[in-house]
């Protein structure tokens, strides 16, 4: 048997599986540190547990470590099949499945000690920075080498974002890490105070929007039109979306920084280019609705793609809600607030774990070759996460508003009409709301993950999944 | 805060940003009307993989020039473009200048009419006085406790006694420039034997005092060596020094004999930070009115 | 443009190039020219840079993740200055690497909390918030009293920061690990919030 005739998936499956792994550990952190929240107690008095050390932890283990591989899975694997071509070298995608991991293992435990560079999302230190730059050259390297290597001229508009992904990624990563060390685990930043706020978040804003969402987006692209059996509804609208979204993102993050001591106009680009990014972002999910119309009965029948529409609305409500927030006005309120927190989940919930989960359910068969063990299951599970990103959204809406406009409050001298104290002792109520949201989002992410073990454990006993590279379509080889 | 970009900084910010969003314009208004020589391919990936044909929705490309054009008249408004500052030079800084006067102007009145009464008249106002409770839960009740009733080490500000006087411009004093209590260490100069001396003495001062008791003969005579300066001959205090009445019950670091032995022995000290660069002086009377009020004798 | 774009997509070193001038320009417009822009470096008067303490104070604030929850930012917004102090401004920055402006404010803003309350108070609130605002959810960090500073890499750090500019003398770089024996990373951390915003 001639392998290159073949399409390679080992280091997917090996992936995905990392993947849950990073989504139940990273989860579970974040509803521990909800529950810190309510609880202070539950910190211990144990350093590495505490509030400060464990945020860090939670959200670079779901970003990168459950995002990370799942993009990096998924990218893999739809790749070759539009590209006609098998992995470029395999055994260099292996490296990157592998390394991606002990890297991911190295830097969270890196932050639970204390070794963090305080820059959010991008906290690990220099030797972890270095490995993490290092692996993700090296998936560029697969990733470009697949498409150099294609069978089929055009390529496929979900590499276009998974090449943006690539590549944006990278210089980001690479430009705001840039510090110099005084020890072999610490740095110091190589830009000093407001340069370093600036470029801190034109690298946080873009890891939501190139890593968060460009990636996914590049999954979306290929998930959806499969599950659906349907083309992508308009190509023009997916070109002209496409340059704008990777125009206009890269300019928005100084609305992180809105009435901070940064120059003004600095905001106002943000903000402007803010409410133009609306346009983009909808125009993906106008794709997708009009993509489905005419399929809306398999949605019945497909938990899987249940996720994946769902995770649309989501997308189309935080990507909203966004230029909102960005708006100075709207922001004077929300910054600083439980309302940002609300936003990202909504993003980072709603539609980054939606998306991910609705792919995993399509592919887990195909990668198996055996039926998912439980739809029912797969329904349940789509239930609980939503009322439970729900729950979380909405009781953050409620914490951040009282918030903000408590903190701004005057009273009828013009003096400030609550304390600090006041303030937060509105919020409890909802903090527990969240945590119950939290709660039921990750009971629903370890159902999941027991309907695929049980799948994969049926898919052990079949034989393993081979397939053979389709030719290509006549008038479209390269 | 406004730029200062170079020259040659200021026309690539103004330039960049200008052409690229001609450039997207552009972009949009081609796909949309992309002329009659398009021809769309229908190419297919993987099996069934296929790109629509569908022209773009005509309210997209609305919402997009909208928005375009919205951030045109913005950016022309505000600040934006490195050192242009926006047609009414509308900066942040300026901005809150504004905003600041506004309110100021808007409850120049109240206040000043507030600031004009004096302590006893503050007191009988009721809002006066809700006010004053409220800067005090903002800004005091971290270390004096809620209500001011004092917790650990910091004093209850309810009792009748004031380490550095009652008197309404002493608490004015300090709230603004703060205090610097401190009470040396005496274990080097007296001894363990007479810290317990002086201790047993001061822990029953008033007592010894009244019925002029000889059992403490010993302690007293140290009492009156080193520590009338600041605590008076007769254990009341002097407020000017800081050092606090002996006689009354009210011990902050405690009254028993060991608590009063370690203070003697290792020193005290106690520090009220200034607060006149962070509360106003309305807000100051405001707040020594209040704390006059609510000191009451204990029953 | 749709037969440029063509072209483009049936080329991936195109393809890849397009991406990477699309999406570079924003950067080159809002993060180069400020490296520019000196009134953002230039320090406000009486600014010094941290002391060794300080410094060490300054890292275990960032070890301890106090940027999840505390920002340092004072908005130009009435309400606030009028609950935290004047507005922070770019020059108050110039020594912080990394800057800890922070995102979010679970707890006060810190920015200026320097002089606010007393060293005392510091402690009793570090080893247990409940302590003295029992409605507190802040944790407990009962190991910074306990825990001597580590004073090994002092002189590596100021050294470093000397060459980044930051006005250290070679006597103070000298002096600096002597500045820290038997001090507590309580004693270091309360240095560096009572230096906040104090200048």
């Amino acid at each position: 048997m001639d392998k290159k005739l073949y399409y390679t998936d080992s280091a997917t499956v090996f992936l995905l599986i990392c993947s849950m792994i990073w989504a139940i550990i990273g989860m579970f952190a974040g509803v521990y540190l909800a529950a810190e929240l309510v609880m202070p107690w539950l910190n211990f008095d144990i350093a590495e547990i505490t509030f400060g050390r464990l945020r860090p932890f939670h959200t670079n283990a779901v970003i990168f470590g459950f995002g990370g591989s799942a993009l990096i899975a998924t990218a893999y694997y739809s790749v070759q099949r539009t590209c006609h071509a098998r992995l470029f070298s395999p055994n260099l995608a292996w490296f990157v499945a592998v390394a991606w991991q002990i890297s991911m293992a190295v830097g969270l435990a890196s932050l639970l000690l204390g070794y963090t560079s305080s820059k959010e999302y991008a906290e690990f230190e220099w030797p972890v920075d270095i490995a993490v730059a290092l692996v993700w050259v090296s998936f560029g390297i697969v990733f470009f080498g697949t498409l150099a290597t294609r069978k089929i001229r055009p390529i496929y508009v979900s590499n276009w974002f998974y090449g943006a992904l690539i590549i944006v990624v990278a210089m980001l990563h690479i430009v705001n890490n840039l510090a110099l060390p005084y020890s072999w685990m610490q740095s110091y930043s190589v830009y000093e105070g407001t340069q370093d706020a600036i470029v801190q978040w034109w690298y946080g804003h873009n890891a939501v929007g190139f890593f968060l969402t460009a990636g996914f987006l590049g999954m979306f692209y290929y998930t959806l039109p499969k599950q659906a059996g349907r083309p992508i509804w308009s190509y023009r609208l997916s070109v002209v979306a496409f340059w704008a979204f990777v125009y206009t993102y890269i300019w928005v993050g100084p609305h992180h920084l809105h009435y901070t001591a940064i120059p003004d106009w600095l905001m106002t680009t943000a903000m402007v280019m803010s409410l133009i990014l609306l346009a983009p972002s909808w125009a993906t999910m106008v794709n997708a609705v009009m993509t489905m119309s005419g399929a809306w009965g398999k949605l019945r029948s497909d938990p899987g793609m249940k996720f994946v529409i769902v995770s649309m609305v989501f997308y189309a409500l935080s990507t909203f809600e966004g230029p909102m927030l960005a708006i100075k006005s709207v922001n004077v309120i929300s910054h600083f607030t439980d309302w940002t927190v609300g936003h990202v989940h909504s993003g980072a919930l709603g539609w980054n774990a939606f998306v991910t989960f609705g792919t995993i359910y399509f592919l887990t068969p195909k990668l198996t070759g055996v039926e998912l063990f439980s739809k029912r299951l797969a329904n349940i599970h789509f239930w609980i996460a939503l009322i439970g990103v729900l729950l979380y959204i909405i009781a953050l809406w409620g914490a951040g508003i009282s918030q903000g406009l408590m903190w701004l409050s005057l009273d009828d001298f013009g003096q400030l009409k609550y304390s600090f104290i006041d303030a937060m002792l509105v919020t409890i109520p909802y903090h527990w709301i969240r945590l119950l949201g939290g709660l039921l989002f990750l009971f629903g992410t370890l159902l999941m993950i027991y309907n695929l073990f049980k799948t994969f454990m049926a898919g052990r006993l079949t034989k393993p999944v081979l397939v053979k590279i389709p030719p290509v379509h006549k008038g479209y080889e390269i | 805060m406004s730029a200062n970009l170079p020259l040659f900084w200021q026309f690539w910010v103004a330039g960049l940003t200008i052409i690229s969003l001609i450039f997207l314009a552009i972009l949009v208004a081609r796909v949309y009307f992309p002329g009659s020589q398009h021809a769309e391919e229908e190419v297919v990936w993987d099996g069934d993989l296929v790109e629509g044909v569908s022209p773009p929705p005509s309210w997209w490309f609305w919402l997009i020039v909208s928005a375009l054009f919205f951030s045109v008249i913005y950016m022309i408004f505000y600040p934006s473009l490195g050192n242009y500052n926006g047609l009414f030079d509308l900066t942040t800084a300026k901005r809150y200048t504004e905003s600041k006067e506004n309110i100021d102007n808007k409850y120049y009145k109240k206040l000043a009419k507030l600031d004009s009464l004096d302590s006893k008249s503050l007191q009988k106002n009721a809002q006066a006085m809700q006010l004053a409770s409220n800067i005090f839960a903002q800004n005091c009740s971290a270390c004096h406790g809620k209500n001011a009733l004092g917790q650990n080490a910091f004093p209850n500000l309810t009792d009748e006694n004031w380490q550095w006087g009652g008197a309404n411009s002493q608490i004015i004093q300090t709230i603004t420039n703060g205090r610097t209590g401190s009470m040396p260490a005496w274990k080097a100069i007296l001894g363990d034997e007479n810290v317990t001396k002086v201790a047993a003495y001061v822990k029953s001062i008033k007592t010894i005092n009244a019925k002029k008791d000889k059992s403490h003969a010993e302690g007293k005579a140290k009492y009156q060596q080193f520590c009338i300066a600041c605590h008076g001959a007769n254990g009341k205090g002097n407020p000017a020094l800081g050092g606090v009445d002996l006689t009354d019950n009210i011990w902050r670091f405690g009254g028993d004999l060991e608590s009063i032995k370690h203070s003697i022995a290792l020193g005290r000290s106690g520090i009220m930070p200034a607060q006149k660069d962070r509360l106003s002086t309305l807000q100051i009377k405001l707040l020594a009115a209040w704390l006059q009020k609510s000191s009451q004798p204990q029953k | 443009m749709l037969k440029l774009h063509k072209t483009i997509e049936s080329n991936s070193a195109l393809l890849i190039f397009g991406i990477l001038i699309v999406a570079s320009i924003g950067g080159f417009v809002q993060i180069l020219p400020n490296l520019f822009d000196e009134s953002l470096r230039k320090g406000v008067e009486n600014l010094k840079p941290y002391t060794a303490l300080e410094l060490t104070g300054r890292d275990i604030y960032i070890r301890e993740g106090c940027v999840g929850c505390h920002s340092q930012q004072i908005r130009p917004l009435v309400a606030e200055v009028m609950r935290y102090g004047k507005k922070s401004v770019s020059g108050e920055f110039i020594y912080d690497r990394p800057f800890l402006w922070g995102s979010k404010r679970t707890g006060p803003d810190l920015a200026r909390i320097g002089g606010k309350y007393s060293d005392k108070w510091h402690k009793l609130h570090l080893i247990k918030p409940q302590s003295v605002v029992p409605e507190s959810i802040m944790p407990a960090y009962p190991w910074l009293a306990k825990t001597q500073i580590n004073a090994n890499s002092i002189q590596a750090k100021l050294q470093l920061l000397q060459k980044m500019g930051h006005p250290y003398s070679d006597l103070q770089i000298q002096n600096a690990k002597q500045n820290l024996t038997s001090k507590t990373e309580m004693q270091a951390i309360i240095a560096y919030l009572q230096v906040l915003g104090t200048y």
